[in-house]
């Protein structure tokens, strides 16, 4: 049986996606960040209400947690003086991106209709029964057997980030002494 | 008119993709447009996490966990470019970095 849309589900999508608009209608990069920080959480509890329970604690405690309070971390770092006067954006270009942001919407959404639900390539009632993609079990279990070399590739990718972020972060010596 | 979790899921996430690619073009703050490329990554996220729902495939929840560490890596290279260009130039604004201009 299909059952309808649960109303916390509902009311937490609408938030996300309130969220979503307020990072990049936000007047300032202070604003935005907060609002990031509220989206990613939000999708958090999607996924919570979804019955994903490991994939939200993730989300949650990397993105939410590490992602986004880095970004609220780097504009303490920065002088905001500079930040406090929006570069005005022309009114015909938001206005042109806004209405092929919605065609490119229309075309995904009709790409997902008429190709994925018309051709029947899922049930639409397994949606409420099936948790057993979603275990943390199942995960680690396809993720330490299928993507085994994609995970270790993962891992020098972390490794190579690390790196990197050390380099560009480091001042140099002698260009302090010359200046 | 039943709406369905799935398609709520799906068009959630490919507004917020959509959302995010707008951002990416309009905003002129070479922060903001970071944020944008989370936004980008966490809407391709919600699809992904839906579809492993619906399949009863793991795969697409392993494959979550892949996108989450891309976009930590991406968050921190590009926060520490960004910190760099600012202490080189003074300045994050993208329009204003001309320098590759032929």
């Amino acid at each position: 049986m299909i059952e309808a849309l649960n109303i916390f589900h509902l009311l937490v999508g609408v938030a996300v996606l309130f969220s979503s608009v307020m990072v990049i209608t936000a007047p300032t990069p202070v604003v935005s960040a907060l609002f990031l920080l509220a989206s990613l959480f939000l999708t958090g509890a999607l996924y919570f209400s979804m019955g994903a329970y490991f994939v939200g604690a993730v989300q949650i405690l990397i993105y939410a947690g590490a992602i986004a309070v880095l970004f609220v971390f780097l504009l303490m770092l920065l002088d905001l003086k500079s930040f406090r006067f929006q570069v005005p954006v022309g009114k015909m270009k938001v206005v042109l991106c806004s209405l092929s942001g919605v065609a490119f919407f229309v075309v995904l959404a009709g790409g997902y209709f008429y190709e994925i639900r018309q051709q029947g390539q899922f049930l639409i009632e397994d949606f409420n029964m099936s948790q057993v993609s979603l275990l943390a079990e199942n995960i680690s279990t396809v993720l330490l057997s299928k993507y085994m070399v994609a995970f270790q590739v993962a891992g020098f990718l972390i490794l190579a980030s690390v790196l990197g972020v050390v380099v560009l972060g480091k001042t140099d010596k002698k260009d302090e002494a010359n200046s | 008119m039943n709406i369905h979790a799935i398609d709520f899921n799906v068009l959630l996430g490919l507004m917020i993709f959509v959302i995010g690619v707008v951002g990416f073009i309009i905003r002129k703050n070479g922060l903001v447009a970071l944020m944008c490329l989370e936004l980008i990554l966490n809407g391709i996220n919600i699809v992904l996490v839906s579809f492993a729902k619906i399949h009863g495939d793991a795969s697409g929840s392993a494959l979550y966990l892949f996108i989450v560490l891309v976009a930590a890596a991406e968050a921190a290279i590009g926060l520490s470019l960004f910190v760099s260009l600012y202490r080189l130039k003074g300045t994050i604004n993208l329009d204003e970095q001309t320098e590759l201009r032929g």
